[in-house]
């Protein structure tokens, strides 16, 4: 039998979560609905996650290459069409993998100077792709972090705010 | 970290925010729900730094500018969260959603132009061919709820008007942008090279053209279920991005707010008997039916010293809060007074229609800020049969909800809306400013029975001179 496709899987948490997420909406009393709302954007900033991947891309390889769904894309054109490792690792903010050992190396110039180096970087890369896609993907990425954050740390404490307020029937405020 | 371990911290994150909407049924629970949440968040945002640290991708200046984006970016939010007044959720809301949405259109963009940092690059070097779909997607829905959001808000905050923006045609405008849109989702999944860029950039900015155009026609009525309907696609746009980084904390997220917000534009079109469709196609809320004719007759205007007799007299006041007590900021002077009918021993309910104010549980929260005890306030349809058994109707700021016509004219806009049956009751108290009509423009007959006694100010001085008069 041949292996079955990690997406499958994700697929398969993806619509039982969609099910989930029914029946727990459901239960949740009108009352809150509006906190309900809130809580959902603040958890829904999880893409911070991918946020912080791209503020922290390398142009190296990544640990995960040979998936079966690759694009049908010919070989002889996949050099041109995207950043490729090889070529970008010269560039200092454009470390790989492996070292480890760069952090004390250029601590400034890992993410400060590559706005700055873009254009330099973009001439000496491949066509479209090389090392200043890096910069500016990591550039959208801390952009991203921000936003997120402000959602992440709005939305919960607004909630907190709002769900401290709904009280029972207090005895001796009836007096 | 290994990548398995990872990936079961990720799962627990996602358990960690299922239990936090799970914690929302009860408000004895939510708060400890609301915990549970940013627990989650956490744990996955601890995950990804060590992942990333044990990549060696987190250089002294990486890590520092990560640690300025959160301190700014959560700052900014912090002092949101505690300035913003509660009358003023709805927007604040639509103005978090724009976020989400740029921030997934942002993740996409990078995962774009850095697809090894993601791992999704195939070995020929190029993307995958579903992760560009996925990614394009979560681009193309993140665009939408971004562009849209923002259209939401300025309309919510008044900087916009809410009337609906008819461009001619915008029907067909709309289809063929989003034909435009899915057609270049499929080409940028089999493209590559410079043309792959070019199709990617263009189906980002059609996206944006079409949440603004999509929201533009929808009037200040139908804003509860647009609100709930941006709610959901920002999740489905994060859940899009979970799959292209195979995050399963962001797939269950995403999976969990998308149909959450599904169910929330459920619940308000429903209380509003307007079909999905029909509030995606917009225009409704701001055309000027003028109701020309309708029940005309002779309106029996009250005094605050009226109504407090009435009231101080009655042995059970039912209120009915709307949009109006928001805008007036009403709802403390509205506990003092429902206060000072317990101590004379009056049962003091409140009862809230599913669309009252501009978001679903809007007055809840007001009437909680205002410190009413959540176990006096009921829905629709648990106390809609107790008003035949109470003396008098307080309805504050409210009008479309409690209109009859709702219920037998079937020529009437909103015939079938569910509404509060308040004339049902002894006395109907209409605390309005004038004796215009609400926001879906329907006149409302009620005004003009004998029963009806109308307090024509704004409601927080009204409210505040029948406390005076008791």
């Amino acid at each position: 039998m041949e292996a079955v496709d990690p997406t499958i899987f994700r697929l398969a948490i993806f619509v039982l979560a969609v099910f989930v997420g029914y029946y727990v909406v459901w239960s949740v009393t009108p009352a809150l609905h509006t906190p309900l709302m809130s809580v959902t954007n603040a958890v829904s900033s999880v893409i911070v996650v991918g946020a912080l991947l791209a503020a922290a891309a390398t142009a190296g390889p990544s640990h995960r290459w040979d998936e079966a769904n690759s694009a049908p894309a010919p070989v002889a054109d996949a050099p041109a069409a995207e950043p490729d490792a090889a070529p970008s690792r010269p560039f200092a903010w454009g470390r790989g993998d492996d070292d480890d050992d760069a952090t004390a190396s250029a601590p400034e110039a890992s993410l400060g100077s590559a706005p700055a180096a873009a254009p330099a970087a973009a001439s000496a890369a491949h066509s479209s792709g090389g090392g200043w896609s890096i910069g500016f993907a990591r550039f959208l990425g801390l952009l991203a972090v921000v936003l997120a954050c402000v959602n992440i740390f709005g939305g919960f404490l607004v909630t907190q705010r709002m769900l401290a307020m709904y009280k029972k029937k207090e005895r001796s405020a009836a007096k | 970290m290994s990548a398995n371990l990872a990936a079961l911290l990720y799962l627990v994150a996602g358990v960690l925010f299922i239990l936090t909407l799970r914690g929302l049924s009860n408000p004895e629970t939510s708060r400890q729900g609301n915990l549970f949440g940013m627990v989650g968040m956490a744990l996955a945002v601890g995950v990804t730094l060590f992942l990333l640290g044990g990549r060696g991708a987190l250089g002294f200046g990486t890590i520092s500018l990560i640690v300025m984006g959160v301190v700014i970016g959560g700052g900014v939010g912090a002092v949101i969260a505690q300035r913003i007044a509660m009358t003023a959720m709805p927007q604040l809301v639509a103005a978090f959603h724009s976020l989400v949405g740029m921030a997934a259109v942002l993740v996409a963009a990078a995962a774009y132009l850095a697809p090894a940092a993601f791992g999704i690059l195939g070995a020929d070097g190029a993307i995958h061919g579903l992760s560009r779909v996925e990614m394009s997607l979560g681009a193309a829905i993140g665009a939408i709820t971004f562009s849209g959001s923002v259209i939401a808000f300025l309309k919510l905050n008044g900087n916009m008007s809410g009337a609906p923006i008819l461009l001619p045609q915008r029907h067909l405008i709309n289809l063929g942008v989003g034909g435009a849109i899915i057609l270049l989702i499929v080409l940028f999944s089999i493209a590559h090279g410079v043309a792959g860029g070019f199709f990617f950039w263009t189906l980002v900015l059609l996206s944006f053209a079409i949440g603004f155009l999509l929201i533009i026609p929808i009037g200040g009525a139908d804003m509860p279920v647009v609100v709930s309907m941006l709610n959901s696609y920002s999740g489905w746009a994060a859940a899009a991005l979970g799959f292209t980084l195979e995050n399963t904390a962001l797939i269950i997220t995403g999976a969990l707010v998308g149909s959450s917000g599904a169910i929330l534009s459920y619940i308000m079109c429903k209380g509003m008997n307007r079909s999905f469709i029909s509030v995606i196609l917009g225009g409704f809320g701001g055309e000027t039916t003028a109701a020309a004719e309708g029940p005309q007759g002779t309106v029996k205007r009250g005094s605050a010293e009226d109504a407090a007799f009435v009231m101080k007299n009655a042995s059970k006041v039912i209120i009915v809060p709307g949009y109006g007590m928001a805008v007036a900021q009403a709802q403390h002077a509205l506990k003092e007074m429902a206060d000072m009918l317990k101590r004379e021993g009056v049962d003091v309910k409140y009862a809230i229609h599913p669309v009252a104010g501009r978001m679903p549980g809007h007055m809840n929260v007001l009437l909680a800020e205002a410190q009413v005890p959540y176990d006096e306030v009921f829905e629709l349809e648990d106390i809609n049969s107790e008003f035949s058994t109470a003396d008098v109707a307080f309805v504050i700021g409210a009008n479309d909800v409690t209109n009859p016509a709702a219920e037998d004219d079937p020529s009437s806009p909103i015939y079938g809306m569910p509404v509060l049956k308040v004339w049902n009751s002894g006395t109907v108290m209409f605390v309005k400013r004038s004796l215009g009509s609400g926001y879906a423009g329907v006149e409302n007959p009620l005004f003009f029975r004998d029963n009806t006694m109308m307090l024509l100010m704004d409601a927080k001085k009204m409210v505040e001179e029948i406390v005076k008069a008791m």
